[in-house]
This record gives structure tokens, sequence and C-alpha cells, in this order.
């Protein structure tokens, strides 16, 4: 749980970018198209609040159009998230 | 999440401290039931209690991630269920490895909380030898070490197939809507899924219902809730089991459907993943289920609320605090009651007529400091049952070590005690026990010989009386022997004579390194002890007394205060200051006559009712101003330190007081011949005097005086 404190000024940065991009018809068109990657490959450990507060930020994203995707992913988290029931909220399921 | 380097448990501390103090109560438990069983078998409740003490600490220790801690209490209570279902005989010997599981699950604790080492091959030795039982009905002494490689789930106490009951296959779905502040608590959601997964299979789909806006959002705030499908041949009571320790009871929905039903089905949100699958499926894993459920059988039947590790009513109805936040509570009650002497003090200047509505406010405030001051310390008074809880089974092992049969009985067990005494109090008698045991009681044979019971009894009784508590050490052993006593005294150089009664001679026993034992063993004997538990004891401004009758036994009584924090005292004057006498070590006060005063070695001495007490001016002791510095024009207060009595000159008797006592040694520095100091209702500071050390004072100032 220690973690997501300090993370979580870095994704609301994130998510201010994204939400203050240009929203002409043309960006709101192609805001699907855009998919974001997650970078988790620095990633050494996370728990059930973690995966809560990344839940989030890809619930947030694809409310603005963005359909986030996680990238560098190891079986072990894979399973981790599995284990927790994050699957469907992390975009794991398609 | 957590990057490389980031400890992940400081914030869990504070929750761990709680499991280890809980987990220390439960094994206290555990062995105070073992130890009191004897060859005698334990009845059912006995039995379910040391159960419920293991499965709690399993439970604990799985939610606080400490994993390691399971695996002896898993074969443990594996073990205790076959027992309680009577599929294997209990045995006298199972009470010594149960006590060795305890001992192996206590290292296990200390290497947690206070990162003592922890002895792997102790822990796979204990393991094996329950699992051992488990397997051959009977406690084996020696462990196959072959079975040390094994993985721990090939050694778990899973029952043989043919041993494990049909049970119809069920599918739970179950809502879980944990209380926000689950992860500050530092519950370990992982652990929790996975021993539900132990049941059956396990499906869990996490879901964020009302998602916050970001920025508002508090990450360390938990706004999920799971939906949770398992198939298992389990009961909704093993389920439930397993969130005891993590969700109310509202927190937790719990439906069994039939699992034809269960396909298909889907829970309120758009959640697909976590139905039911068909039968076929669960026939497919019966192995899996059946496994678990052989493992988990035992929890059955534990509806009944504080069963098996349920929380009982009387575990909520207490919180725990710190001692530091207690004493700091005392504290301020303690500058409060200060606060109040000196309005009362500055009021009684005030014309009681004119002020009248002012006055009987002060008196209000007063009775309500008091209420305030006594409610609070009562806070800090433990039960005494906390010390004498570990001699049962101390004396079982001497006893058995020893080739003596002892019974121990302990009475007044709920006698409470300031916490800070109970610490202090157990290295005394637990080498007043050792001693009894050792020493004091005969071997069978010897009292069958003297026509007594072969079985020797000790007593531990605890009562108090009046501002004071009373610990009797009692055995109905050989008592002293006062012929061995003198010899040994004067072997010793330790002046002592044949004229000296039985009290002065069994007082010999408490000097540095007198032991009248004729072969020093690994339990006593050497002569350290006596001497330290006076010492000990007198630290706590306690007493110690004893009284023996040859071949009757021996009783040991201590006497202490109920706390240390406050104390019953008299300000007497010297000069311009004023100083605090402890009540509990006065006898009387008096003006002496001439006829009375005497001089023996150039000192004054008192004469009263055929006693020559030595005088002790204060003045002199603390070097200041008197006004009165002749004993016939001022007054002498008679001191009463372990029979030995002095008098004390002052100036004048002011009052009595209740006083709070503060360190000097933590706002300025050691002052002999004191124990502390209290602020009166005037603000000023008087010294409360330590009448041991004025005593030990006045003797080095005759000694220095007769060198010079």
């Amino acid at each position: 749980m220690n973690g997501v404190r300090d993370k979580f000024p870095v994704l609301a940065k994130i998510l201010d970018s994204f939400s203050g991009a240009d929203n002409s018809d043309e960006q709101q068109k192609n805001s699907s198209e855009v998919s974001p990657e997650i970078d988790l490959s620095g990633v050494t450990d996370f728990d059930a609040c973690g995966c809560q507060l990344l839940a989030l930020f890809i619930r947030k994203l694809n409310q603005g159009g963005f359909t986030a995707r996680l990238i560098n992913l190891s079986d072990t988290f894979k399973s981790k998230i599995h284990s927790l029931g994050f699957d469907r909220e992390l975009n794991l399921i398609r | 999440m957590t990057e490389t380097g980031r400890n992940n448990n400081i914030d869990l501390n504070q929750f761990n401290q709680v499991f280890f103090e809980e987990c220390a109560e439960h094994l206290a438990e555990m062995e105070q039931i073992l130890v009191s069983l004897g060859d005698v078998g334990p009845d059912e409740e006995q039995l379910n209690a040391i159960f419920r003490a293991a499965h709690s600490i399993k439970g604990g220790a799985g939610i606080f991630g400490f994993q390691d801690m399971t695996v002896v209490t898993h074969v443990l209570e594996s073990l205790l269920d076959r027992i309680r279902n009577h599929e294997i005989p209990f045995s006298a010997a199972m009470v010594d490895l149960f006590l060795e599981a305890g001992d192996v699950i206590s290292m296990q604790l200390a290497g947690h909380r206070d990162g003592a080492e922890v002895r792997q091959e102790a822990i796979d030795q204990i393991r094996v030898r329950l699992q051992q039982v488990i397997d051959s009905g009977a406690v084996v002494a020696s462990v196959d070490v072959c079975n040390l490689d094994k993985p721990i789930t090939e050694n778990l106490g899973v029952h043989p197939e043919s041993e494990v009951p049909a049970t119809a296959c069920q599918c739970f779905e179950m809502e879980f809507r944990p209380d926000p502040d689950i992860f500050k608590r530092g519950v370990r959601l992982e652990s929790l899924f996975g021993e539900l997964e132990e049941l059956g299979e396990l499906t869990v789909t996490a879901v964020l219902p009302a998602p916050p806006e970001f920025n508002e959002f508090d990450p360390e705030t938990c706004a999920c809730c799971w939906y949770l499908t398992l198939i298992t041949t389990a009961s909704e009571a093993d389920i439930r089991d397993i969130f005891e320790f993590v969700a109310e009871e509202d927190q937790l929905k719990v439906q069994a459907i039939p699992v034809n039903a269960a396909s298909g089905k889907a829970p309120d949100t758009a959640v697909t993943e976590g139905n039911c699958t068909s039968q076929s499926t669960c026939q497919a894993d019966s192995e899996i289920v059946d496994t678990a459920i052989g493992r988990r059988a035992y929890d059955k039947n534990e509806l009944a609320p504080g069963a098996f590790g349920r929380r009982t009513n009387e575990g909520e109805s207490s919180i725990r605090v710190g001692v530091s936040k207690v004493d700091q509570l005392i504290n301020q009650v303690g500058e409060l009651v200060i606060t109040q002497l000196m309005l009362a003090q500055t009021a009684g200047s005030l014309d009681p007529v004119v002020y009248e509505n002012l006055h009987r406010s002060l008196l209000q405030l007063e009775r309500n400091t008091r209420d305030l001051q006594q409610s609070v310390m009562s806070i800090r008074l433990v039960p005494i049952s906390i010390v004498f809880s570990r001699f049962p089974r101390m004396v079982r092992e001497l006893a058995a070590k020893l080739g003596k049969q002892v019974e121990l009985k302990t009475i007044g067990d709920s006698t409470e005690l300031d916490k800070g005494l109970i610490e202090k109090i157990t290295d005394p008698l637990t080498h007043l026990v050792r001693n009894c045991m050792d020493h004091a009681l005969e071997a069978p044979a010897a009292r069958n010989a003297a026509g007594k019971d072969p079985v020797g009894t000790i007593t531990l009784r605890a009562s108090q009386v009046g501002g004071r508590i009373v610990i009797d050490v009692i055995d109905d052993g050989a008592g002293l022997n006062r012929t061995k006593i003198l010899a040994k005294a004067a072997e010793r150089g330790i002046p002592a004579s044949d004229a000296m009664s039985d009290e002065e001679v069994w007082q010999l026993i408490f000097a540095p390194g007198f032991s009248t034992a004729d072969a020093v063993t690994d339990i006593s004997g050497r002569g350290v002890g006596m001497d330290v538990v006076l010492r000990n004891v007198q630290s706590m401004s306690g007493k110690v007394n004893i009284m023996s009758e040859t071949g009757k036994g021996t009783r040991v009584t201590i006497s202490l205060p109920l706390t240390l924090a406050i104390l019953d005292g008299l300000s007497v004057a010297v000069g311009d200051e004023k100083f605090i006498i402890p009540l509990n070590s006065i006898i009387e006060s008096l003006q002496p006559t001439a006829a009375s005063m005497k001089s023996i070695n150039g000192k004054n001495v008192v004469h009263v009712r055929g006693d020559y007490i030595p005088i002790i001016p204060l003045y002199e002791l603390f070097n200041m101003k008197a006004r009165v510095t002749d004993p016939e024009k001022g007054i002498l207060v008679l001191i009463d330190v372990d029979g030995e009595k002095a008098a004390v000159l002052v100036d004048a008797l002011l009052d009595e007081h209740q006083v709070v006592i503060k360190s000097i040694e933590t706002n300025y520095r050691k002052v002999d011949g004191t124990a502390g100091a209290t602020i009166l209702g005037d603000g000023r500071v008087a010294l409360i005097l330590d009448v041991n050390s004025l005593l030990e004072m006045r003797k080095l100032q005759a000694t220095d005086d007769r060198s010079n």
C-alpha cells in the first residue's frame, strides 16, 4: 500500500495531460484509436490497493475515450491480478 | 504499488503489534490449559479452547502475512481436530508435544516481533512430530529426518480419501464490500482469497462500483467491492470463518445456490467471469475440493458465538491502549490534582460567606478530581493472574525434573496490581517458587516417611489489604532449618546467635550469597537470589516477611503498594522547606521530653517504650537551616523500615496528602534520601523522603564520624 500515495500525483498529472488535450472533433474521433501503454517493468510488487489505483486510472482514461493497455506484465503479476479479481478492471480481459 | 527497495511494511507495524499481543495471549491460554491437564485428558471445552487458540493464531498470522507461523499451527489444529473427533486417543505425552509446539510458535512470534533468532530445524521437527502423531496416532519421540525434506503440503493434516465424508458440492456466491480502511489496516486480500481457494474452485472479480473523481480520491481508501464464486463442499460457516477477522457481518453476503442453477447466473453488475461453473467442473475438481475439505473438516459447526476462533463479545468490549498513553493521562490528571489543590489553597483565604458558591464549586471540583484520579489509576491495574499463569508450566517441568510430585494452587488471581509492579514482581516470585520446588518440598518417599501426602503443595495467594497488595508463597515442605541457618551464618561471619528469635533467624537468608543447600543444582542453591528478591521487592517500596515451621512448611509474604504513581504521605516542615514522609512507614509522631532523650556514642537517641531509637535530624542530612535543632522543641516522626526504627526530627507536622510522585532524576538529578518529588497546592516542590535510604545515609554518616 505504501507506494500508492507516491504514485498518485504522478498519475493525476498524466490524467490531466490527457483531459487537457485538444478536444476538437478530429481529436475526439481519434482518441479511441489512441491506446496509451502503461509500462509495468519497474514495478516489483503490488497489492489490492495498488491494483485499485491502477484500475481507477484506467477507468478514467476509458472515460476520456482512451483505452489503456498494460505492457511488460510478467506472468506472476498476471496471476496475482487474476487472484485479486482485477482482470476486467485492468483491461486484461477483452 | 511498490518499487524496488521500498519497504512495504512500515505502515503495518501498529497492526502487527495487535496481532503480536493477541498471539501471545492465545499462546498463554493454550499453555495454561495444557499444564492444568496433568495426566487427565482434556474435556471437550478445554480441547475446543486449545483448538480456538491455535486456530486464531493461524488466522491472524495468515491475514497479517506471517505465513511461516501458519505452518505449525495448521498441523497442530489438524491433530487437535482428530483428537476432538476421537480418531486419535489423547495421551499425556501429547501435552509435552503441544507445549513444545507452543514454544516453537512463540519463537516464530519473537522472530517477527523482536527480530529474535528463529531456528528453522525446530519448526521442521515439531511439524514432523505433530504430523507423525496424525499419521500413527501416537507420539513419536524421535523425528524421522527423511520427512523433513517433504514439502509442507504433503505433511499437512490431509485426511485419507476414505475418511472424507461425502458431502454435496455447493456453489456459493459472495458479495464482499470491505471496510473503506481495510488497506490501511494492513489486511492482505491475497492471503484471504488464497485461503478461500483452498476450499474449492474460486473465481474473483473486483469492481469499482462508483468510481470517484480521481483528484478527490484517497488512494489508500478501498472503494472496490468483490464478487466471488466458490464451488466447494465446505459450509457457509467455513467461508464466514475465513472472513472472521476481516469483515463485519453486513460486509459479506453469502448465498448458497445449487450447482446446476449456478450455471449462467450473474451478479448484479456486468460480471460474468465470476459465475459458477457447471456441476461437471465441480466433479472434475472433486479431488482438489475433497482434499481441501479434508483439511478443513474440523471447521464444521462453528456458528456458535465464541466457538473456534470466533471473537466473543467480551473481546469486543475492550480496547488496547499503549502504556505510554495511559501514563500520559495519569500525569495530566496528576497536574489537574495539583491545580485543584492550588485553587483550594487560594480560595481558603477568601471569605466563606461572601464566596459561598465558589467554595461549594471547589468542593465539587475536589470530589470530581479525586474520582477521576482513581478511575485513571485503575486503568494501569492488571490482574496478577498474568504473573501466576506462568507458574503451572514451570512447576510441572521442574517437578518432572526433580522427581517430585507437586500441586500448584493459586488464590486471588483477579487481584489487581499496577502494571509496573506486575513486571517487577515476576522475577522475585519465580525465584521463590523455584526455591520451594528445589529446597522446601521433599521427595515423595521422604514425605511418605514423614506421614505427609506424597504430593506437595505450593500455594500462590494474592489479596488486597488496605492500600497494599499482599502476595503469599506458601509451601507445605520441610520448613526452614534454624540450626543449619545459624551454622551457615556463623561460617560466613554473619552476626547471629542462638538467642535470636525465629523471625530474626529467617531474615538471615536474605544476606547476599547465603545458601544452606547441600548441593548446587541448576535450579537453585547458589545463594544468589533471596537477597535479590529482597532488593527487588524493596525497590518497589515493598516488604518481605518469612514464617516457617519445621516439618510443616514456609510462608513468604510480599507486601507491595497498590501503585507507584501516587502516595499517601505526611507533609512536614524543616526550615523553609516541606518534605513528604510516606504514611506507610510512619509508626507515630511525638514530642520528646528531656527525660526520654539520651546520648549514645555522641548520637542522640530517644527512649520510646523500652527501645532506644536513633534520631535523624533532617536539617543535618540535607544541610539546611532549621528553625528547630533541639529535639525537645521539635517533633520526632518515628519510622519503621523492615523492623529497623528511626526518629526523624522535623520542625512541625503540616498535613496528610495523597501526592502525585514526580521523578526528580528526569527533571534534575538523583537526590540522596529522596524517592521523588511532588508539587504542593501552593505550587512549591516538596521532596518525598525515601526512608530506606535515609537510614542508609545515617549509617554512612555514623561510620564517617567514627573514622574521623
